[in-house]
């Protein structure tokens, strides 16, 4: 599953489990990454599981979804499970780019 | 000329020298283009072409042949490193994005016009005498080469907003997101060296030695652009502990 398809996965299961059409499900989840500064195109699974444990919950209850955090929860077990199957491939988004450039003093000093 | 107007382009000399080369040994150990196209754009700028255009300027005592050729040489290194810092920031910020592609391919074009036009008219020697310049080719030299630093600055900029949002349910390390918006600090003064210089073009025609004050507000650009990238690349223990100790954004209900 690549970072984009865990974004199309997540919204696919909300609009299979909940009443919310495919737009509104989108739509959500959508919103909430951007209040995080997250981007759909290349939230990765471990972004969109803390997502699901502490943001996604209370979205969908202001959405009249009933159980939402237990949902969610339910989800984020899931998408663990597929994580564990799949070998991560580091991208080079520019997070990662930054987190490299440094010091060997201050790599090992974070250490 | 007073060291101070001086002083700042020199220290900027030295640190892109030392980061461009701490960068490169990165790349050594980690192979990603990224870190190639960074070190070759902070060596190429920031030190080569400096070193060869200053001494076509002030040190070589020579003929206008031997003036020309570093003058040329000089332009030539720093237009293949604004080619590489275009080139990271469409490879780091918009990989997938066609058009962004096409933005980098457009700034590339613009350089190598700006270039050939200064050559062919020879207002490339502008650089290293104080005739006034003739024609629109100095400014959009500037203007392509300025717009390189420009980008990425601005990308910086943008990440460093939407790396603050993370900071609010640990998606990012404080660290990493100051270290962001340090290159943004550092490179957007060496953009802004350029809008100075283009302004100076524009109001005398003449290279920025003509006026001490203008020498010092770049030498003053250029201090600051070390200092950002300095700080960025080897931040003191205590300000480490300063950015972690630091509250950040408050999460939203």
């Amino acid at each position: 599953m690549s970072a984009s398809s865990t974004f199309e996965w997540l919204c696919a299961e909300l609009e299979a489990r909940t009443p919310l059409s495919k737009l509104e499900a989108r739509g959500t989840v959508r919103l909430v990454l951007k209040d995080v500064g997250l981007d759909p195109a290349t939230v990765s699974a471990h972004q969109m599981s803390v997502v699901l444990q502490r943001l996604l919950g209370p979205a969908l209850a202001k959405r009249k979804v009933e159980r939402a955090e237990e949902l969610c929860a339910a989800l984020d077990r899931e998408l663990a499970a597929q994580g564990r199957q799949r070998a991560d491939e580091p991208e080079d988004t520019a997070y990662e780019l930054f987190e490299r450039l440094e010091s060997e003093s201050t790599r090992r000093g974070r250490k | 000329m007073s060291l101070l107007s001086v002083g700042g382009v020199l220290l900027f000399m030295l640190t892109s020298l030392v980061i461009g080369s701490r960068i490169f040994a990165l790349w050594v150990r980690t192979r990603r283009l990224p870190e190639l196209l960074l070190a070759i754009a902070m060596l190429a700028v920031g030190f080569v072409a400096y070193a060869v255009g200053t001494a076509g300027k002030i040190l070589v005592e020579g003929t206008p042949e031997q003036r020309a050729a570093f003058t040329l040489v000089g332009l030539s290194i720093e237009c293949v490193g604004h080619v590489a810092l275009i080139a990271f920031s469409w490879r780091v910020f918009h990989p997938k994005n066609a058009r962004a592609g096409a933005f980098a391919g457009a700034l590339v074009a613009l350089i190598a016009v700006a270039l050939v036009g200064e050559i062919r008219s020879g207002q490339f020697l502008r650089y290293s005498d104080m005739q006034p310049m003739e024609g629109p080719w100095l400014v959009l030299g500037l203007a392509a080469r300025g717009a390189a630093p420009g980008w990425m600055a601005f990308e910086c900029f943008r990440l460093h907003r939407r790396l603050r949002l993370r900071l609010r349910i640990g998606l990012a390390d404080p660290l990493v997101v100051n270290r962001v918006l340090l290159w943004g600090l550092g490179i957007g003064a060496t953009a802004a060296g350029f809008a100075t210089s283009i302004v100076h073009r524009l109001m005398y025609g003449t290279g920025l030695r003509a006026h001490v004050w203008a020498l010092t507000l770049v030498s003053g650009l250029a201090t600051v652009a070390a200092l950002c990238l300095a700080l960025a690349f080897f931040p003191p223990a205590a300000y480490r502990r300063w950015l972690e100790a630091r509250p950040g954004p408050a999460p939203r209900a």
